[in-house]
């Protein structure tokens, strides 16, 4: 009988075997707070590391012990005589009691010294506002400096200039969000009635993934969102770009298009800037035909991704908060050749 | 005296049969209730568990539809904590802590039925929810304004809410009864200082459930008022705050971990001497590091809020508070392992189920530190490493621990011995399934997979950890299939236990097995912590060593 326990215990290491691939293919994932892309993140990481080897070290020496004392001092059968008789040890215990005080001292102190550098952003920090909703990301940006004003609204897409401080204020209009963009630093609630921040900075142009990390509701899973890091040039293109009225469809389609969402339950959500679609519960719209996600990254955005989202928004992402219009075929086409126009 | 008594209190009623369980005041009846509903609900967490991770196995996939999964990992969560986690424990210890300080039942008997009952209600109300297709939905912390009527209209957050209540005031009464019995009800001897460490545990314990536990109804009522009554405690437009509904909830939710890890550690603190033939390494110290562990447990709540934007210096100061823990928490593990140093260990099953529970406990508690982190808690908490470390403490630790009890006690329950063939295969099974299931999580949540999402797209590197994790899920359903057999088949042909099968030394072994119902016919002097083996060795009894 003692063999089937040897077999199993070897097997019971399988895991660890496993843990130690996924962990060294895994840091090239979309999502890992292994591969920083910002000094936040990249600090974070560092106490990680830091604190795993501590961590290894203690594991080892625990579990070394205890698998030591297990097969030193097992039992040979019956008929031995009761062993020595040991009630404790003082000065050990006053050992035991100090080493862990002392290692967590200085895990204490490498602690306080990372908070220290992340948690305040630069002072020439750009700031973006991003506002949580169930189950999307309402993008504000506006300020005003030297080299003119920006004052627009997006949606689920955050674009930011490659090597400069990003300031992110954030708060939620419903219930408690997280704003997690796992390699560019960590997680910051959106709690409603509060004004939270963080900031990052992205060392190289990218584009990043987000995630909600608080449980929102029946859609907590598909509240994604993209950072994009662009060269300074490209970046202005791109506000100059988004600052811009929506332009009027000259293609016969969209132009259709444009009728069909006006003269339809679009306008009571959403907003095009320069049309008289002024909703305000759901994403702007006045350049979505230039993200590159659809439903707070739930689907790529292509016309075809868009058709299916417009059939029945609840088939693409069953609970979220635009009801399914029960669109003819025709208006669907007609409406995703205009929202695709909306570069 | 002792006969007398019981015939008076048993006078008009049968001792055996539906009703006598139904009407019992006996301590060791009602314990045996808690264990056996606390099977039940584990059975029904386990089905949600792996609805759970069936769901999750990969990506986009569309066995249970969003709702069900949020009412799947709530009442998970829910069912875990306060109607297995909670109520397991307080079985153990409504069945030992009489028989272990000598005494004849807990203080007020009748209360103690009160608080199974309710504790039973309150479960089955729960459940019920189900039935009308409106299970809690909000996460077993049901945050604000997520639960406002304005997010959450259905009744799923009421049957949460009111169940809530009766399992609150049931651990209330029980509590309260295990504090009186522990001061006022010890046998001649049995000073505070001699009680076993499973007493410390409880008695620990029942003074963290009457502090924390008031903080969970206050909520939970400040949040009905909200819901029905239009007061806007947690509505922050109305000049409220939600997270006035975090500080009190993990002001109960953080203690309430320790609700659920002290008594573990007091059946290890029991185990582990037995079969090492050594008593425990340093008494003082585990029992005081149990009464530290309480106290810390109750000033580091907001170590849960990291990520809500406290002020830097206050997030240092929980950090450094929940740093403190584990000094005392290692102390435990190092006088553990020291127990064992140098003794004669018996691999029998629940020194193998303590064994599991040192090892993996030790995970839990460094990932634990991890977490305690302030900046790497930003990055991690929310996501599967959370599920992955809180798991190994609970499950590794609290699930072991009362496997290690249920192998160790059942023979004094039931009079029968558990298969320990089966015993065995339960526990590697269970070691197996457990780490397949959840170690691979920690990854997952490295990689920015955040808990409780229903679905997920391919690419982001989090398939293979779901998927080995639900094969793990397996293993664990087939470690849980071997112990029930092993407790229906042994309970009908186990091995006659006789009083002491393991040669041990707390009183409850004086007695025969299963004990009578007023526990002892005659009670062994008590003059040290191991009054059984003054009796079994009395040219060197305890009382005569120095410590």
């Amino acid at each position: 009988m003692r063999t089937i326990p040897k077999t199993m215990s070897s097997v019971a290491f399988a895991p660890l075997a496993l843990l130690a691939t996924t962990l060294l293919s895994g840091c090239q994932t979309p999502l890992s707070v292994l591969a920083p892309a910002s000094p936040t993140a990249a600090r974070i990481a560092d106490l990680s590391w830091a604190l795993f080897w501590v961590a290894v070290a203690v594991f080892v020496g625990v579990e070394a012990t205890l698998l030591l004392a297990i097969f030193r001092f097992r039992s040979r059968g019956n008929g031995e005589e009761e062993p020595p008789q040991v009630y404790g040890h003082t000065k050990l215990e006053i050992a035991w009691m100090a080493a862990p005080a002392i290692v967590l001292l200085g895990v204490l102190v490498m602690m306080v010294d990372t908070m220290n550098a992340v948690a305040e952003p630069p002072a020439d920090a750009i700031t973006i506002s991003v506002v949580g909703h169930q189950w999307w990301w309402e993008v504000r940006y506006a300020s005003s400096d030297a080299t003119g004003t920006v004052d627009f609204v997006t949606a689920n897409e955050i674009h930011v200039p490659v090597g400069k401080p990003v300031k992110v204020l954030l708060t939620s209009t419903d219930v408690v969000h997280s704003f997690w963009v796992p390699e560019l630093g960590g997680k910051m609630d959106m709690v409603p009635g509060k004004i939270n921040q963080t900031w990052f900075q992205v060392d190289k142009p990218g584009v990043f993934h987000g995630r909600c990390s608080e449980f929102c509701g029946v859609e907590h899973a598909q509240m994604g969102f993209l950072v994009i890091a662009q060269p300074q040039p490209e970046y202005e293109a791109w506000l100059r770009n988004q600052e811009a009225k929506a332009v009027i469809p000259v293609e016969q389609q969209a132009k259709e298009g444009l009728d069909q969402f006006l003269n339809s339950a679009c306008v009571g959500c959403h907003r095009i800037d320069g049309t008289r679609a002024q909703g305000a519960l759901g994403p702007d719209l006045t350049h979505v035909g230039s993200r590159s996600t659809l439903a707070a990254d739930t689907i790529q955005n292509t016309p075809a991704e868009m058709a299916r989202w417009l059939s029945n928004p609840q088939a693409v992402k069953p609970g979220n908060k635009m009801p399914n219009l029960n669109l003819s075929p025709e208006a669907v086409q007609k409406l995703t050749a205009y929202l695709e126009s909306l570069k | 005296m002792a006969r007398e008594l019981e015939a008076w209190r048993f006078g008009g009623y049968s001792q055996t049969g539906l009703w006598s369980w139904l009407t019992t005041t006996d301590h060791k009846r009602i314990g045996i209730l808690y264990l056996a509903s606390s099977l039940g609900f584990f059975l029904l967490a386990a089905l949600t568990a792996g609805l759970m991770r069936t769901q999750t196995s990969v990506p986009n996939n569309n066995v249970l539809g969003p709702e069900t999964y949020n009412q799947a990992f709530t009442m998970h969560g829910t069912t875990m904590v306060f109607l297995v986690g909670m109520p397991v424990l307080v079985g153990f210890g409504n069945y030992l802590v009489p028989l272990m300080i000598g005494a004849e039942d807990m203080a007020f008997p009748r209360l103690n039925a009160f608080s199974y009952w309710l504790f039973l209600f309150g479960g089955l109300f729960l459940w019920s929810s189900f039935l009308f297709g409106v299970a809690p939905d909000a996460g077993w912390f049901a945050y604000a304004p997520l639960t406002s009527l304005t997010f959450s209209p259905g009744l799923n957050l009421d049957f949460w809410v009111l169940g809530i209540q009766l399992l609150g005031i049931s651990s209330i009464a029980g509590a309260l009864n295990f504090v009186v019995t522990i001061l006022k009800l010890r046998a001649p001897g049995m000073t505070i200082n001699r009680m076993p460490l499973f007493v410390w545990g409880m008695l620990v314990t029942a003074f963290i459930i009457l502090v924390a536990i008031p903080s969970l109804t206050a909520a939970a009522s400040l949040l009905m008022l909200d819901r029905y009554l239009g007061t806007p405690f947690y509505m922050a437009d109305q000049g409220g705050d939600p997270l006035l509904w975090q500080h009190l909830f993990w002001a109960f939710g953080h203690p309430e971990v320790y609700i659920l890890v002290l008594p573990a550690m007091g059946i290890i603190s029991e185990v582990v001497p037995v079969f090492s033939r050594k008593p425990i390494f340093g008494y003082s110290v585990v029992a005081w590091s149990s009464v530290a562990i309480g106290f810390l447990g109750m000033i580091v709540w907001a170590h849960h809020m990291f990520a809500v934007g406290l002020p830097l210096v206050a997030q240092i100061i929980f950090s450094a508070n929940s740093f403190l823990i584990a000094v005392p928490t290692s102390v435990k593990i190092f006088n553990w392992l020291a127990t064992m140093w140098g003794g004669r260990i018996a691999l029998k099953t629940p020194m193998l189920f303590a064994l599991g529970f040192i090892g993996l406990f030790t995970i839990g508690g460094l990932s634990g530190i991890s977490v305690a982190t302030v900046p790497i808690d930003w990055q991690v908490t929310q996501s599967y490493y959370i599920v992955a470390h809180f798991h190994y403490t609970l499950f590794g630790g609290t699930v072991f621990g009362v496997f290690a009890g249920i192998y160790f006690w059942f023979p004094k329950m039931s009079g029968r011995l558990l298969s320990e063939k089966l015993g065995k295969w339960h526990f590697w099974l269970l070691f197996i399934g457990f780490n397949t299931t959840f170690l691979p999580l920690h990854i997952a949540g490295l990689m920015g997979m955040p808990r409780r999402i229903w679905t997920y797209a391919p690419g982001q590197g989090w398939e293979i950890p779901s998927f080995v994790s639900f094969v793990g899920y397996f293993f664990i359903l087939a470690a849980v299939i071997v112990f029930l057999v092993n407790l229906s088949r042994s309970l009908r042909n186990g091995k006659p236990a006789g009083d002491d099968p393991w040669n041990a030394w707390t009183l409850e072994w004086a007695t025969s097995s299963p004990p009578p119902a007023h526990n002892f016919d005659s009670l062994p002097p008590v003059r040290s912590r191991r009054p059984l083996w003054d009796l079994k060795h009395p040219e060197r009894p305890d009382w005569r060593a120095d410590h």
